[in-house]
């Protein structure tokens, strides 16, 4: 029997479009409260240093390795392209220079971003989420400490400040990929390392750096977000960390193209 | 006793000589909905100093739901809530958390912090809201396992612990900053009865022992029946029947009958 509030069928998709809509809307605003309750915290200088470094630890040292690895290859992979179209076309002296900046630019900051995001972004949204689903969060709160001072705030501190850090690694690692490879593909050492100075300027190397401390903030607060509204379980656990990831790295994406425009 | 009780609420005993003792507890009239669904329907409830009022009722009544009030880990869709007579659905998260370290919570699942030690878990109070040395704290976390019968634990994870050792940890950390209220969320759920049986007996000790006042929230009979200076029992939302452990076994209310006849034998009326 069709009761007084199910719509009709016509109306279903309307009424479907209509809730999500709420939805986002109400997601939205919770994440918006929870940002604004941190930044609060992080005003009134009431910051966690203990749990701040163990959570840079993490969330920064522990992720060096990765970071080499996928800025390596980042490199690599742009000095093989770019250099064998710019040996095609007799432009090989440029061929440092386009690599160094577009992995200041682009690559080093968006793949670090990226690797942090399905490394780090997933380890909060997971950790939150089983304190959430355990009671843990509940239990902070009435040990009369607020979650968002204890678990937010070190992780968004901690993941702004790790990603410039992992960013720079993933610069050097990246550039001397592409030597490697841009020499063995017939340019000299000296054009490569002198088109790099002559094109990257220092500006370039610091709007990645801030690009990278904008992505850290993203994926932490992310991660946090969907632990902390993490519910049902196991299975709740698992559907916030994969929440955490594909947002982190669409946001990541969205924000990325808006910040060049204003940077570049 | 509370104007929005049932009938079947019995009154509660009348105080011979002196002063009736402060209360703990006044529920007013408390009704709570989670997206057009009503869990709790005008509950009204007070709890006086040094006594252990159980709440009992079958699971998804609302117990634990009113038990999230008593600590504003939920706000009152309608009503009032006051501890030690000040009034927690009016209070901001500051407010809050002054009132916070005078309530200890036992979590049905404990909520142990598992990146925590146990000395740490029950260290994690003091070091937050006391001024103590390392060795002050240390000396009060073996203070507090010893109380539960669980020294020697301090280096262990949560992990590497039982049912049993989980929830006295739990108490333990609840107790570490001496609260005079603790809110027990189905403390022996899940416990062998041998088990369950010293939780019970940690409860009542710390009722004679420190004079706290209790709040239990449980839905075994038995256990109820062994803890109860006052008894009420939820159904659907609502007290069905509130008083004396005595007073609910002789209550003619058919829910809270019914409800009695899977008691275990040998519970015998206080």
């Amino acid at each position: 029997m069709q009761t007084r509030h199910a719509p009709d069928a016509p109306l279903a998709p309307l009424a479907f479009i209509g809730r999500s809509v709420l939805h986002s809307l109400a997601q939205t605003g919770r994440a918006a409260l929870m940002l604004a309750s941190a930044f609060r915290w992080v005003m009134r200088g009431r910051w966690e240093f203990r749990e701040t470094l163990v959570q840079l630890n993490r969330i920064g040292t522990e992720s060096i390795p990765i970071v080499l690895i996928t800025g390596l290859f980042a490199g690599m992979v742009l000095a093989y392209q770019t250099t064998r179209q710019l040996i095609g076309y007799g432009f090989s002296g440029l061929a440092g220079g386009l690599v160094g900046l577009s992995m200041a630019r682009e690559a080093a900051p968006v793949f670090t971003a990226i690797t942090a995001a399905g490394r780090v972004g997933a380890g909060i949204a997971a950790e939150i989420g089983t304190m959430a689903v355990t009671e843990q969060v509940d239990a902070l709160r009435v040990l009369a400490t607020d979650p968002i001072r204890y678990l937010v705030v070190p992780r968004l501190l901690a993941a702004a400040f790790a990603l410039p850090g992992l960013t720079m690694f993933a610069n050097v690692i990246g550039s001397l990929g592409g030597y490697v490879v841009a020499t063995n593909l017939g340019i000299t050492g000296p054009s490569y390392v002198s088109s790099l100075q002559r094109m990257v300027w220092p500006y370039d190397v610091v709007a990645g750096l801030i690009k990278a401390f904008l992505f850290g903030l993203i994926i932490a607060s992310v991660g946090c977000f969907r632990g902390l509204y993490a519910s049902g379980g196991a299975d709740g656990v698992g559907r916030a960390t994969t929440g955490a990831v594909v947002s982190a790295i669409v946001l990541i994406l969205v924000f990325n193209y808006f910040v060049n425009l204003i940077f570049f | 006793m509370t104007a929005t009780a049932p009938s079947s609420v019995l009154p509660a005993p009348s105080d011979a000589g002196g002063p009736p003792p402060a209360d703990v507890v006044d529920v007013r009239d408390l009704w709570k909905e989670f997206g057009g669904v009503t869990v709790l329907a005008g509950v009204s409830l007070r709890v006086r100093e040094r006594q252990i009022q159980v709440i009992m009722g079958p699971s998804g009544c609302g117990k634990s739901v009113f038990l999230k009030h008593l600590v504003g880990l939920l706000t009152p869709s309608r009503g009032e809530v006051f501890i030690f007579g000040q009034p927690l659905h009016t209070m901001d998260e500051d407010a809050l958390d002054g009132l916070r370290m005078r309530i200890g919570v036992v979590f049905q699942s404990a909520a142990l912090f598992d990146s925590l030690t146990v000395a740490q878990n029950v260290a994690f109070p003091l070091r937050r809201h006391r001024r103590l040395s390392d060795a002050a704290v240390a000396a009060r976390v073996r203070e507090l396992l010893d109380m539960v019968e669980m020294e020697g634990t301090e280096h262990l994870m949560p992990s590497a612990l039982s049912g049993g050792m989980r929830k006295r940890v739990g108490i333990a950390r609840a107790l570490a900053l001496d609260p005079p209220l603790i809110l027990y969320d189905e403390p022996t759920s899940g416990l062998d009865p041998l088990t369950a049986r010293t939780v019970d007996d940690l409860i009542l000790r710390l009722r004679d022992t420190l004079g706290v006042t209790s709040v239990v929230v449980t839905h075994s009979v038995d256990s109820a029946f062994r803890l109860a200076d006052r008894l009420a029992v939820m159904d659907a939302g609502r007290l069905a029947a509130s008083g004396a452990p005595g007073e609910i076994l002789t209550c003619g209310h058919p829910f809270v009958q019914r409800f009695l006849d899977t008691r275990a034998v040998g519970v015998s009326p206080r």
